[in-house]
């Protein structure tokens, strides 16, 4: 592609294309970024063949099935993966990247809702975005592994239209299928049972004269999860109150806290 | 574009994000999942074990047939045979889900079968599924499994003609018996991984590896001592890397691959081992065993000689016996130069003395990255040699060295004085990491932390890490 006066940017060491995506918003992607997106890298390709003089550094790419968010995610993801023209590293850089991307990645899906999740699997695919689509469709399965029927609807959205009668004669013609996970599941559910605790409610005191005040700045309001709760949720008497450390390293780094 | 033109796109993108979010959560009724197309469905239902994938078609309708087009077959007997009192045993599961497949009016060809059984396996059952299995053009086989030693499982003849055969792993308590017909045929094989099997007789594995023409990656964990004089020709000019594991040292070794990017090698070292035309390895990992009935002497100049081909390369790994072993050599002049080494990672299970190791930087002259990677019992009190200061300084570590790490450090004063005396040497040190053992209390980790940021540095703009 020739650039005489056109260049916007001269001092950019690498080149940058530009996608449009289905909610009109434009994105300046480096080639290097956007090429791992292969349908991207097709009509690049086609393009070049055709008139390229003409067109300089400003063609825009209309990606018409891919929404702006989903986008911003993909190439997050694809700047972070190895460049192919990378020199190789040995051993120790190797390690070190590697352990930085997998922080990466679990911090990526921490957060991701299934339709997110699902939307991103799409647009890979779309894009035809080989390591994405990998990634994604590898974060779905490990909702679907080692999971109840019952959680991968929910979780998913999924409508169970099989009538009551079938899903029984179902379950009993694979019940070899699903022996292994309920009982393990049951197993898991039995340690965990065991470590959580119940709160009771005691009971209301009236009369304590004088009443509490809340602090002013306390949060008040409905819980958000279940809106019968109030906040604050817990609550105990006394402000200015210095929190509690372990033993290995105090607050001020002294031999000893008093 | 500017920052703030930036930071107002990032705000519109979360914004948008969430307004994705709240339409996933007030609309549960989407299932968008399901209007996934079929092949991606599939595709996503072949990254799980066979057993989850036959779960999903009890979902919905839209899941019953999916499993079925899942191209692969992954059993793995922990996974299917989780708890003690099931109905359902191992085979039962597995014949079932044969048949199964099988039901539906186009069953997809099997391209993949990966099974793991360590229990009570049969050979017959796996013989029969391998057989079903190959009437398709299967591109991979794995299997992992324990037999009684009585019983081998001899692989069917249909493997050995697979012209579709890309991925072939076999690993056993040599009980996989390898007889392969001399005219046996793997066109396509990349990746072969033969992992404590049996070989039928000495010509066995030369007339298995000559049928491999485009071979990439050959991994052999091998016992050869039910056989004797056993001989391994390496002439594959396709082949990229060679890991090669030995228990015994009554064996011939000849490799000559000019393609060579990696080589491993595990074990004791034999007599009778050649290697030669390597231009392109880059990369090695040499773990010899000390071998007893040959005197030292003698097993220096053969480790000498096993090691001069590979002078040329850039990364290695190094066993910390070998350098040992080298450094027992009457001449220390013979120890071949590495003169393109650039990264070396010792590893072992006992901490070094300075003088041995001190013996082997004079021969890396470029060295830039070194790493410790040792492992040693710290409950025994610190041997004489190991404290003693670097007499000689070599000089990689003087004026090339510009990365070290030091792994699983417990703080223990050994450790602790080879991290002084290498901040001490090296002058041009750009990051000295330091990665503490886990289980380290973390009073001392902060104690250990601290008191090597206290250490003397020769290199003004060493920056030292801790993870």
């Amino acid at each position: 592609m020739s650039n005489t006066s056109e260049n916007p940017n001269p001092s950019s060491s690498s080149a940058k294309m530009t996608l449009k995506t289905s909610d009109n918003e434009l994105f300046e992607v480096e080639e290097a970024v956007a090429m791992k997106f292969c349908t991207v890298k097709q009509y690049f390709e086609d393009e070049k063949d055709s008139d390229v003089a003409a067109r300089g550094s400003t063609t825009v790419i209309p990606l018409p099935n891919v929404h702006s968010a989903v986008l911003t995610m993909l190439i997050s993801y694809g700047k972070k993966l190895p460049q192919s023209n990378a020199v190789a590293d040995n051993h120790e850089e190797e390690e070190t990247k590697k352990k930085e991307r997998k922080k990466y990645e679990q911090g990526l899906l921490k957060n991701l809702m299934p339709g997110e999740l699902l939307d991103l699997i799409s647009a890979a695919n779309y894009l035809d975005f080989k390591e994405g689509l990998e990634f994604f469709n590898q974060a779905l399965a490990d909702h679907i592994q080692n999971k109840s029927v019952e959680y991968v609807r929910k979780f998913f959205g999924i409508k169970n239209d099989y009538e009551p009668h079938e899903e029984e004669k179902y379950r009993e013609e694979y019940a070899w299928a699903f022996e292994g996970i309920e009982c393990w599941l049951i197993g898991e559910l039995k340690q965990f049972m065991a470590k959580t605790k119940t709160l009771d409610i005691a009971g209301t005191l009236l009369g304590i004269k004088p009443a509490l005040i809340v602090a002013s700045f306390s949060v008040r309001g409905l819980n958000s999860l279940d809106s019968n709760i109030l906040k604050p949720e817990m609550i105990a008497p006394g402000e200015n109150i210095l929190a509690a450390w372990i033993n290995a390293i105090g607050p001020t780094g002294l031999d000893s806290n008093t | 574009m500017n920052m703030s033109g930036q930071r107002r796109r990032i705000e519109r993108a979360e914004s948008c994000l969430s307004s994705v979010r709240q339409k996933s959560l007030t609309n549960t009724d989407a299932d968008i999942i399901s209007t996934l197309p079929d092949f991606l469905l599939s595709h996503i239902l072949s990254l799980l074990p066979t057993k989850d994938a036959v779960v999903t078609s009890t979902l919905s309708s839209r899941w019953r047939p999916l499993w079925t087009l899942v191209p692969l077959l992954d059993l793995d007997e922990d996974q299917l045979f989780r708890t003690q009192n099931q109905t359902f045993r191992f085979p039962e599961i597995v014949s079932r889900i044969f048949i199964l497949r099988n039901t539906v009016p186009n069953p997809t060809p099997i391209h993949k079968l990966r099974i793991r059984c360590f229990n009570n396996c049969v050979p017959l059952h796996i013989d029969t599924w391998v057989r079903a299995t190959f009437r398709h053009r299967v591109q991979e086989l794995d299997l992992s499994i324990c037999t009684d030693p009585n019983e081998p499982l001899g692989l069917p003849r249909s493997v050995y003609f697979c012209s579709t055969l890309v991925v072939l792993k076999l690993e056993g308590n040599f009980n996989i018996l390898i007889s392969p017909p001399s005219a046996c045929e793997f066109p396509s094989l990349r990746i072969l991984e033969l992992r404590n099997v049996k070989f039928a007789n000495s010509d066995s594995l030369s007339t298995l590896l000559n049928a491999c023409t485009v071979l990439q990656d050959l991994t052999l964990n091998a016992n050869f001592t039910n056989l004797d004089n056993f001989n391994l020709i390496v002439l594959i000019d396709t082949l990229k890397t060679l890991d090669l594991r030995v228990e015994s040292s009554s064996y011939k070794v000849h490799i000559n691959t000019p393609a060579l990017e990696y080589f491993s090698f595990s074990g004791p070292l034999g007599e009778d081992v050649v290697l030669e035309n390597l231009p392109n390895l880059d990369d090695t990992l040499i773990d010899i065993d000390v071998q007893h009935g040959v005197s030292i002497q003698d097993y220096a100049k053969r480790v000498r000689d096993f090691m001069r081909p590979l002078s040329n390369i850039v990364d290695m790994e190094l066993c910390i016996e070998v350098v040992e072993i080298l450094y027992n050599a009457s001449s220390h002049d013979d120890i071949p130069m590495f003169h393109n080494l650039n990264s070396l990672s010792l590893f072992g299970f006992h901490y070094f003395e300075w003088r041995v190791v001190q013996v082997l930087l004079h021969r890396t002259p470029k060295l830039q990255v070194l790493v410790f990677d040792l492992s040693a019992d710290r409950s025994r009190s610190a041997i004489d040699g190991c404290l003693q200061k670097l007499q000689d300084v070599p000089e990689c570590l003087s004026s090339h060295l510009t990365a070290c790490h030091y792994r699983e450090l417990s703080g223990n004063e050994i450790e602790m004085e080879l991290v002084r005396q290498i901040l001490k040497a090296a002058r041009v040190l750009k990051t000295m990491r330091i990665s503490v053992e886990d289980t380290l209390d973390s009073e001392v980790k902060l104690r250990v932390c601290e008191e090597i940021s206290k250490y003397q540095r020769s290199s003004h703009f060493c920056q030292i890490a801790f993870d």
